[in-house]
């Protein structure tokens, strides 16, 4: 049996895979979004909420925090919709901190067996103990992540396969290009900041229940940047690049003890070396096509 | 068929455009020329809806379109290519063109949700056959960004074809290419793309020019100077000012 320190670094890759997924939608659709944390943080309180104080089930806080993250990354889709490129980051990243700043004043707790549980501003939102009173044991719940990864990636890569997937990489090309292809890209704008909220939303509500605790410093801006970084190390050009990434960056720095301590240092400086050699990955658009060519040669053959 | 009346069109302290009319008949080529910054693409873009005029009408088949936004103007049937090429460099060749077939779908759920390319999905037959007009047919499977510029031209034209518009709006085919490949896009756009279809051609080359098209129109400093039959329009002494200066 793995131990539980193995499997805490195996959910951590499976949960934040989610939110690299997110920006790695965004970011084939043309868009970058320094702001995914806050829909992270947004379905993280709201899902521990629903189960902690409201005692809705599991399944049931997944689709309520990750609905409202949805629903958040839609509005901020519509106020942005006007706005690309540099712009834009900056309005998601602005409003990624006014949500986590928000989560500094939100204070709503409820008394449950003579303690006060709940959000309480700067001091976090404890005893999220979903896992412990549903007797779920760390292997199981890790399970349960990989499970909704699998989902979403089956969903991602479908999408890819869909006309819906061939307008983003479109939009992400050339807006104009694809306008006068006869396609509104502000709908599939707005689509896509949805989909990638409520994937990013999906991550949180786990995350809060597999570390019992959450608080608003965790949604600072450089989960956001961490969730950029890992599609742009692992490539563009497929859904398993940004998983790439978080295994590179999770799986990999993290678990080698020589560079331990010097984690982000090497982390910034691979991101930097990826940008200026690799810009759009390792498994970027040309390798993928590339490596898909061959093997329809060799399936063949 | 495609009827501008009046069309102004100012940015700034310029007047790019001045009360510009023009009548476009069904399934004849007109040409735009003029010198650079005479207001053809400017014209175009208003015509395709990337920018509103300021004033004047834009009709297609008598509808007003003077107001609709690009993506609407596709698709009421017009297409184009443009005078810097555009295409999705990420993408195969095929892939391009089924990209603007895309466009033409209902955008229900269903449909955004199905397969960009089924076995046998009449849009890989339709955009084949458009590569197979332009000759890119063997070059189908390539990476549009390993195109020469010659092919990627072709590759616009293609795109536009396939969703068989009924007006064709071509910027600048012959753009950057060299006299043999100007003359092989020349007798491509007469003999394949043009029979039967509704075209704009912006050009510099007069031989394409007189090559492809029936009807000429010459721009200057945003105002129309002449229009007519190609050979007679050439040889107005205001076109051949605007052209050459004051001889």
């Amino acid at each position: 049996m793995p131990n539980d320190y193995l499997l805490t670094v195996i959910s951590n890759i499976g949960m934040i895979s989610l939110i690299a997924l997110s920006a790695y939608l965004l970011l084939i659709s043309g868009e970058i979004s320094f702001g995914q944390q806050a829909y992270f943080g947004i379905s993280a309180y709201a899902g521990a909420i629903a189960t902690t104080l409201w005692g809705w089930p599991l399944w049931l806080a997944l689709l309520f925090g990750s609905s409202l993250a949805a629903l958040a990354a839609g509005f901020v889709g519509l106020l942005t919709l006007r706005i690309s490129g540099l712009y834009f980051s900056i309005a998601t990243l602005a409003f990624a901190e006014m949500v986590r700043l928000s989560l500094f004043k939100l204070t709503y707790q409820i008394e449950i067996d003579g303690e006060l549980i709940g959000p309480n501003g700067a001091e976090g939102f404890g005893e999220i103990r979903w896992i412990f009173d549903n007797d779920v044991s760390v292997l199981e719940y890790t399970l349960l992540i990989y499970g909704i990864l699998l989902l979403v990636l089956f969903f991602l890569v479908l999408i890819e396969r869909s006309r819906l997937g061939m307008i983003f990489r479109m939009l992400g090309q050339d807006p104009l290009l694809t306008r006068v292809q006869g396609l509104n890209p502000v709908r599939y704008k707005v689509t896509a900041a949805i989909l990638a909220g409520f994937i990013a939303g999906l991550g949180g509500t786990l995350y809060a229940h597999s570390f019992t605790y959450i608080e608003p410093q965790i949604f600072n801006m450089m989960l956001g940047v961490h969730a950029l970084a890992y599609g742009l190390i692992g490539g563009l050009g497929t859904v398993l690049g940004p998983l790439i990434g978080v295994a590179i960056d999770i799986g990999f720095l993290e678990s080698v003890r020589v560079i331990q301590g010097y984690r982000m240092v090497v982390f910034g400086g691979l991101v930097a070396l990826m940008l200026i050699f690799m810009p759009r990955g390792i498994f970027d658009e040309k390798r993928v096509y590339w490596l898909k060519s061959i093997a329809r040669r060799w399936f063949r053959a | 068929m495609l009827e501008l009346q009046g069309v102004s069109k100012t940015f700034g302290e310029l007047q790019v455009l001045r009360g510009i009319d023009l009548h476009l008949r069904q399934g004849t080529v007109s040409g735009l020329i003029g010198p650079n910054g005479s207001g053809k693409t400017t014209l175009v873009n208003i015509i395709t809806g990337v920018y509103p005029p300021d004033s004047g009408r834009v009709l297609l088949d008598g509808k007003d379109i003077s107001r609709a936004s690009a993506d609407q103007i596709t698709r009421l049937g017009v297409s184009r290519s443009f005078q810097n090429v555009r295409i999705f460099n990420r993408m195969s060749v095929l892939d391009n063109v089924i990209a603007a077939l895309i466009g033409h779908d209902k955008a229900g759920l269903t449909t955004l949700l199905g397969r960009a390319k089924r076995t046998g999905d009449p849009k890989v037959t339709t955009a084949r056959q458009a590569l197979k007009t332009v000759g890119l047919l063997e070059q189908r499977n390539l990476s549009a960004s390993e195109l020469p510029l010659p092919l990627r031209r072709r590759l616009e034209i293609a795109r536009a074809l396939a969703c068989d518009p009924k007006v064709l709006v071509l910027d600048e085919p012959a753009g950057g290419m060299t006299p043999a490949e100007t003359a092989s896009i020349s007798e491509l756009i007469r003999s394949r793309i043009a029979p039967g279809r509704t075209c704009i051609v912006i050009e510099h080359k007069m031989d394409l020019i007189s090559h492809v098209c029936q009807h000429l129109c010459v721009l200057n400093h945003g105002e129309k100077i002449a229009e007519g039959d190609p050979r007679s329009v050439v040889s107005q002494p205001e076109v051949i000012e605007a052209y050459l200066g004051r001889v």
